[in-house]
């Protein structure tokens, strides 16, 4: 609590700060006195201006102070008898090259003091852009939600039926769907916070926005990149991936909107094909990572086991028939599938050989009751992805499996044996309750399917 | 008195500047004259120097400014030596001191003794 109420301190405290720096740095500057100026004073103003890399208030406030000089200055020449072009002219040879007093003011704008502010205030400030990202991202896919559940059900339906109908759905979506959700959020998070901290950043250091973008753009792009794929362990998804990915791409395209005017000569077609790349990459993560078409129609082999006579299943990815209602509740950790089997009579098995467990990928069966946890072998996979020999002389034996680097899942145990047909057949057979991966993005992108 | 060197008139600048401030607040082409004055017009810093040397100080936190309207006429950006400044002032003249010692010294060799 009390390390809470620190935190919430600490919050306020650097809001505070942050606020009253902008205050000050918010000032709003007199207009240049241009109007009893030549053009030639005018075109000085003008190519100090466009080399001068600073905020636009900093950039107005220079503008107006040597306008008045100039004036000034005029006016004193001309008061010791010099005419007035003369006069101008000598006024701006005081002043020297524009582009060199533009070096001089920008450099002189930058100091410890303000590269720390601006340091400080742009870390701040993208914690607080990535805040308001993620509660608009969030607010307008619940509104998109909602709405799209009222336009289906517009005709027949009222407005509250359809609201309680959809909502429940919004908030209790399928796994995939919600860290899909959540990823796109943290990509919306990361632009608004990138765009405000780089803005930021540069009124208050004073410093160039396009070097604060760039560098803030690659770095916290490589940063994020790097916390993403190596460090922050997450439930993880063939949906959620791929948008996670995208969360650098998107805060480096939040840094990139922050620098005005956008360099859009420089930057459309890297834009695009950073695009097109995001989108082959999504489709082909997600076309990888479906199932196949389905496999072929088991046959049976009987055999005697002493209860009234068995019947063993061929193995293949689609049975018919018997799938079993059997299931276990709970995740058993996602990473070890720990089984014990007794067998009644040991001798029934004494015909058959090779026998072992396997673990095959599952999918739920269509149309089963949501109480129901009913699973088929899943199509497209005539193998399973592992197999422990089983040891039958005790007449107890155990299964025990380590699947904590597999993408997949949901799985059927079986027990299968070698009948004397030579074909390796099903003997029994366990579901399992589906656990989610969780790791980081390395951790899933090398995991077997 | 012949032409200053630049280079030393250069280096000076913030000294000369935060001097005539001591007194009291001024705009930028008024400090640029009471330097000519008070040198008895033996120099005055390029206005093209003067000016990044105020927003130097500035950004230093050695002076501050604010535009308002002048007592003779239209708005000016005012600057006015704060707390820090006249410790800088202070660590400016001290330098100046010792590095005209030096150099007179150095430069009078024996006939300057």
């Amino acid at each position: 609590m009390t390390l809470l109420l620190a935190f919430l301190a600490c919050i306020v405290l650097a809001a505070w700060l942050n606020a009253r720096l902008q205050r000050s740095m918010d000032r709003a500057a007199p207009p240049a006195n241009t109007a009893g100026l030549d053009p030639e004073a005018q075109e000085f103003l003008r190519a100090l201006d466009s080399n001068l890399d600073l905020p636009a208030t900093d950039r107005a406030e220079l503008r107006a102070e040597l306008a008045d000089h100039l004036v000034d200055s005029v006016a004193s020449l001309e008061a010791e008898g010099q005419p007035e072009e003369r006069a101008m002219r000598e006024a701006l040879a005081r002043l020297g090259n524009p582009a060199e007093l533009a070096r001089q003011m920008n450099a002189a704008h930058r100091s410890a003091r303000r590269t720390l502010a601006g340091a400080a205030g742009g870390v701040f400030e993208v914690m607080v852009g990535a805040v308001q990202g993620y509660l608009v991202g969030l607010l307008l896919y619940l509104l998109v939600s909602l709405g799209s559940g009222l336009l289906l059900n517009s005709a027949f339906r009222g407005a509250a039926d359809s609201a309680a109908r959809f909502l429940p759905a919004i908030s209790l979506g399928s796994s995939d769907t919600s860290l899909a959700v959540t990823a796109g959020l943290f990509c919306v998070a990361g632009l608004a916070g990138a765009r405000r901290g780089v803005q930021t950043a540069h009124r208050l250091s004073r410093r160039s926005i396009f070097a604060i973008g760039r560098w803030v753009g690659i770095c916290g792009a490589l940063v994020l990149a790097c916390l993403l794929m190596f460090v922050i362990s997450a439930p993880q998804s063939w949906l959620a991936v791929p948008i996670e990915l995208l969360i650098p791409i998107a805060f480096a395209l939040g840094a990139l909107f922050a620098m005005r005017p956008l360099p859009l000569a420089h930057v459309r077609v890297p834009a695009r094909l950073v695009a097109v790349a995001a989108i082959v990459l999504i489709v082909a993560v997600a076309a990888t990572g479906s199932y196949g078409s389905a496999g072929s129609v088991a046959n049976s082999y009987s055999y005697d086991d002493g209860q009234q006579g068995a019947t063993l299943n061929r193995i293949a990815p689609a049975w018919s028939g018997d799938v079993g209602l059997e299931g276990r509740w709970g995740a058993i950790g996602g990473s070890v599938v720990d089984e014990t089997w007794q067998i009644q009579d040991p001798k029934v098995l004494s015909g058959l050989r090779d026998i072992r467990f396997e673990l095959w990928r599952a999918v739920p069966v269509a149309g089963a009751p949501d109480w129901v946890q009913a699973w088929l072998p899943a199509p497209g996979y005539s193998a399973p992805f592992a197999t422990k020999p089983a040891d039958v002389s005790s007449g107890i034996f155990t299964a025990n499996f380590d699947v904590g680097h597999v993408k997949t899942t949901r799985w059927l145990l079986l027990l299968t044996a070698v009948a004397p047909d030579g074909i390796r057949y099903r003997v029994d057979w366990r579901s399992e309750c589906p656990t989610s991966f969780s790791g980081t993005i390395w951790d899933w992108m090398t995991a077997t399917n | 008195m012949g032409r200053i060197g630049s280079q030393l008139l250069k280096g000076t600048t913030p000294l000369l500047v935060l001097s005539v401030l001591r007194d009291g607040e001024l705009y930028g082409y008024e400090i640029a004259q009471r330097i000519r004055e008070r040198s008895g017009g033996a120099f005055a810093p390029s206005e093209g120097s003067l000016y990044p040397a105020l927003h130097a100080l500035e950004a230093e936190g050695a002076l501050s400014a604010t535009w308002r309207e002048g007592d003779k006429g239209p708005r000016r950006r005012y600057y006015r030596m704060t707390s820090a400044g006249g410790a800088l002032l202070a660590e400016h003249e001290a330098q100046w001191n010792s590095f005209a010692l030096g150099v007179t010294r150095t430069v009078g060799g024996e006939a300057g003794r």
